[in-house]
């Protein structure tokens, strides 16, 4: 270790105590998520039958095991966690998966994480977190989920919140849009109804109903948010001034030839005689006045009162407008709240949400409107219990399906299998995912749990600076992706070669030809603890050879070092199959 | 060849036939008759006369460099501070003191000294000047490096067409896809890390025949479009790359010392360096950044060093290429996110100014020799002949012999054009 790294245990012992709100954790059951996955089941019956789609078979619960850690505790399960999985019962292995998941404290922080993704995606600080602390919101985030806070109310805290950053930390949320209120307006928009009304800024939608006045409006909610050094507040007065810059084209003009010629470029463009096209987008940004700010004089400014763009009957009467649109939002009758957030925790669970892009809920269609529905509508009767939502997702049998079909004939078709949910799509790790599931293969225990203080922050530095070589974008909600500097770094780099290196006394390397009580269990851990599943014959037989033709014990590690690094590699281990 | 072939030509991305199967398809009205109208619409260097250049190199000066204290000195007034004019070779036109080098060198450069954008914003800003478009959050524009090593041809080249050094945000491929972002690289001192194994040649082959092996298995049974097409292809570009001796271009330890010492003893420097030895490699767009402008206190000793820096790797490069007779093929931009303004402020710095600021050009067959713009010595008054950022970089697209008016489909199917500007006539040769 480096000498430096004494100077930072202090820090560390600091770091592992500011640890997120330890209140009553809430773990929900099997029976509150039972009916919704009755439904959810048959629906899809249902659906396959009338498609006569052939549904994958079920997975085994290794594979279960695998997705369900990846996606609820951010990483593979360990050695240690695989072995205690084998000692369940048979028939009581997959609640018993399901059971242990949730329990697990990690689940929190990786909700949380998903939660803030959505919510104010990815700059981590602004002048050096003297302004904005993203990593303060999603602690505070997780002390909230650790309670299983309902949805709306999370929502509603965000959006309404006024103080500190360090200590209202759901103000982060005006923060992370600058405190302007023609970002929050997208931000909201975006993040807590799955609508784009914000591509309405500059121009009426052309292919949906919002026009620019229903954005406007929208701001004009925010229009009293200030911020100084003092936090954020609500002024009692003030409105929203726009102005369209003077130089600003309203519409651009080409000849048919130049133009767009398929259908979907057509309707954004209309023939302004016979040899113009006039095509309607892109117009200027209008400007947002300042008060007090220089604004240019040839131009009319108009003002813009609040307004919401459509269920206007429940926007409650509330002296803060923050508040008043809060309430109109996260409301039980609002018909985008609770899509969009069903939508993206399917799309996050199942690797393809039932409308995608997540936040283009008014202009695509769902793949599967009734399921959309079904799921929204239980989720609102739940009193937007996420936690629930989450257990229901991955228990219904989709979850359970393998992404290799039983039998694809020529005829099988993989998009309609797929877009019903019949087959498994393959889902890239994000970086987050990767980092940890190539750090946890360099450990035989879960690797970032129940560690003593000073491990975990070691750890913290390895993560930080694999996620710091290898990138991991916070405003994505899903995986990338990979890249040339991604591929070099997991082939060469330093993290995986310290993990691969052979004759490290503690590394998986060492320790496994040591260990198992024969070659063979040697093979199986190394599959094991980074594909979360034993090597076929034919895979594991090269290997077998190699080792038994290495006497020694450094020539053995040596065999298991290639073996480990072939794995870190493999397309399966970068995916989540 | 039918139009289905030229567009899945185009679809396929970075193929290396498509540019090529454009221009075939471009040669002929009858490309127009089947219907392909705007995919083979290709603007050619010809049309503004003179070779296109092939390679770009953005010197990209991070946080706002002063136009007052580089390209556009105001001597003596209210808004000048301490900076004094020199007389560069270029008759008429003077340069701020801190940059001696370049203005021996003013004949090889046009400054456009009038810039004006909405944008006052780091961010906001930068993505401005790179993509010649608004930050918005519905499209991700691709920067102009990433479209110029989109739209080359780099047949044979075995290291990344796109490559960016000392970034801390470095150029995007946005619609393009991640595939053409830039290639990070840090100070050019150090090798590019993560190109050599960490085991011997043949433990090595070893380990990627088994990788191979096990990645066939795993994608056999299922259809994995995006994993088959990524994954084991990066690892195949990743294994060229490290094996090639293209690599060489980023070691400058091979330079003789003078030339090293040319480009003065700085990260930037090398990097321009190595920015040069891309080129001469055949690497079509190379980012070299030197950020340190962001200067609202104490500006003008801030300042100093970082003006020097950039003088001397400037310059240097300039020598360089027209020595190696690359500077007519290969167009230097220098640009940051915006101006300064011209007050200063009482904590003797200057804070982001939109209204009238400098960028320099050179190389890649332009008309060099010359001022485009001027700014208010009192700086009031709005530049004349004020200009686009969508402008300057359709200028740049063109002399790249890149079709800066083509339409692309974002992911989300919206048609947009890789630029909206115009070239600026004065740039390019009559």
């Amino acid at each position: 270790m480096r000498f430096w790294i004494w100077f930072l245990i202090p820090l560390g012992l600091i770091l592992s105590l500011s640890e997120p709100d330890r209140g009553q954790r809430k773990v929900v059951t099997d029976e509150q998520a039972a009916p919704l996955v009755a439904h959810v089941d048959s629906h899809l019956t249902t659906i396959w039958k009338a498609k006569a789609l052939e549904p994958a078979p079920e997975v085994d619960g290794l594979t279960l095991m695998r997705r369900l850690w990846l996606d609820l505790l951010g990483t593979t399960p360990s050695l240690a966690e695989i072995r205690a999985f084998e000692a369940v019962p048979a028939g009581e292995r997959q609640g018993w998966l399901i059971e242990q998941a949730l329990a697990d404290e990690r689940f929190d922080s990786v909700l949380a994480e998903r939660l803030a993704r959505i919510a104010v995606g990815g700059q981590d600080t602004k002048m050096g977190d003297l302004i904005y602390r993203r990593r303060r919101l999603v602690s505070w985030l997780t002390g909230q989920v650790r309670r299983n806070r309902p949805w709306d109310s999370l929502v509603r805290e965000l959006i309404q919140s006024e103080g500190l950053s360090t200590d209202t930390p759901a103000v982060n949320f005006t923060i992370s849009q600058d405190s302007n209120p023609v970002k929050l307006a997208a931000r909201t928009t975006r993040a807590f109804l799955g609508l784009r009304i914000d591509c309405a800024q500059c121009h009426d939608h052309p292919f949906t109903r919002w026009k620019q006045a229903d954005f406007e409006g929208l701001a004009g909610f925010y229009a009293r948010v200030r911020q100084n050094l003092a936090g954020v507040r609500e002024a009692e007065t003030g409105e929203l001034e726009f102005q369209l810059p003077s130089e600003t084209v309203l519409g651009m003009t080409m000849s048919p030839a130049e133009a767009p010629q398929d259908a979907a470029h057509a309707d954004a463009a209309e023939v302004d005689s016979d040899t113009k096209l006039v095509i309607k987008a892109p117009f200027g940004q209008p400007v947002l006045l300042v008060p007090g700010k220089e604004r240019d004089k040839s131009v009319k400014s108009r003002t813009v009162a609040p307004k919401v763009p459509f269920s206007p009957e429940l926007l409650p009467e509330k002296p803060s407008r923050r508040a008043a649109l809060a309430e109109w939002l996260t409301h039980a009758k609002n018909p985008f709240f609770a899509k969009a957030l069903v939508n993206r925790f399917w799309s996050w669970l199942l690797g393809a949400g039932l409308v995608e892009p997540v936040d283009e809920l008014d202009t695509t269609l769902p793949t599967d409107p009734a399921l959309l529905q079904l799921l929204a509508d239980r989720f609102v009767a739940s009193g937007f219990d996420l936690k629930t939502l989450v257990r229901a997702i991955v228990s219904t049998r989709a979850y359970r399906l393998d992404s290799a079909p039983a039998v694809a004939g020529p005829d099988y078709d993989w998009d309609e299998a797929s877009e019903s949910y019949a087959l498994r799509m393959l889902k890239p790790l994000r970086g987050d995912q990767l980092a940890a599931a190539v750090l946890q293969s360099g450990s035989l225990r879960p690797y970032d749990q129940h560690r003593a203080p000073l491990l975990r922050f070691a750890n913290f530095t390895q993560r930080n600076e694999f996620t710091r070589r290898h990138g991991d974008d916070l405003s994505l909600e899903e995986a990338q992706d990979e890249t040339l500097l991604q591929r070099l770094h997991l082939l060469n780099g330093k993290v995986v070669r310290e993990i691969t290196k052979d004759g490290e006394p503690f590394s998986p390397v060492t320790r496994l030809p040591l260990l198992a009580p024969t070659d063979m269990a040697a093979v199986d851990a190394a599959f094991l603890i980074t594909l979360t599943r034993r090597p076929t014959p034919g895979e594991a037989k090269p290997y077998l050879e190699r080792l038994g033709a290495a006497a020694k014990g450094d020539a053995r590690s040596r065999v298991m070092a290639d073996l480990l690094w072939t794995l870190l590699n493999s397309t399966e281990f970068a995916w989540c199959r | 060849m039918s139009l289905a072939d030229l567009q899945n030509a185009d679809s396929s991305g970075g193929g290396t036939s498509r540019r090529s199967l454009l221009r075939w398809g471009a040669l002929g009205a009858f490309g127009y008759a089947l219907g392909g109208g705007p995919l083979l619409s290709r603007a050619f260097g010809g049309e503004q006369g003179g070779q296109p250049a092939k390679a770009l190199i953005v010197i990209w000066l991070d946080g706002g460099p002063s136009q007052l204290e580089t390209f556009d000195p105001h001597p003596g007034g209210k808004i000048g501070g301490p900076t004094k004019a020199v007389a560069t070779k270029q008759k008429g036109i003077s340069f701020a003191d801190g940059l001696p080098r370049l203005a021996e060198r003013a004949d090889r450069l046009t400054v456009i000294r009038s810039l004006v954008t909405k944008e006052g914003e780091h961010q906001r800003g930068r993505y401005l000047m790179r993509t010649g478009y608004p930050l918005i959050p519905t499209v991700s524009h691709p920067a102009l490096t990433a479209a110029v090593a989109y739209e080359a041809d780099h047949r044979g080249l075995e290291i990344p067409a796109h490559v960016s050094f000392l970034s801390r945000q470095p150029p995007l491929g946005g619609y393009l896809g991640v595939a053409h972002d830039a290639f990070r690289v840090g100070d050019p001192r150090r090798p590019v890390p993560d190109l050599t194994a960490a085991v011997g040649t043949k433990r090595f082959e070893r380990r990627l025949a088994d990788l191979e092996r096990m990645d066939k298995a795993f994608l056999g049974r299922r259809r994995a479009g995006r994993a088959r097409h990524q994954h084991r292809e990066l690892t195949g570009r990743a294994r060229e790359m490290m094996e090639s001796k293209q690599v060489n271009a980023f070691k400058i330890s091979e330079e003789p010392k003078a030339v090293l010492e040319s480009y003065g003893d700085t990260a930037f420097g090398r990097a321009c360096l190595a920015a040069r030895r891309l080129v001469q490699q055949g690497v079509p767009a190379v980012e070299v950044t030197l950020s340190g402008w962001d200067t609202h206190a104490d500006h003008f000793d801030l300042t100093k060093p970082t003006t020097e820096t950039l003088d001397r790797g400037f310059s240097a490069l300039l020598d360089d290429l027209k020595a190696r007779d690359l500077l007519a093929s290969t167009l230097v931009v220098c640009m940051g996110e915006f101006g300064r303004t011209p007050r200063i402020n009482p904590l003797d710095g200057r804070d982001h100014w939109t209204r009238g600021f400098s960028v320099a050009l050179a190389g890649g067959g332009l008309r060099v020799g010359q001022t485009i713009g001027s700014t208010d010595p009192n700086g009031t008054q709005a530049p004349t002949s004020p200009v686009k950022a969508a402008d300057l970089l359709a200028t740049i697209y063109s002399r790249l012999d890149v079709d800066y008016r083509q339409w692309f489909d974002t992911p989300q199917g919206r048609p947009i054009r890789l630029c909206d500007g115009k070239p600026i006539p004065a740039l390019l040769r009559a």
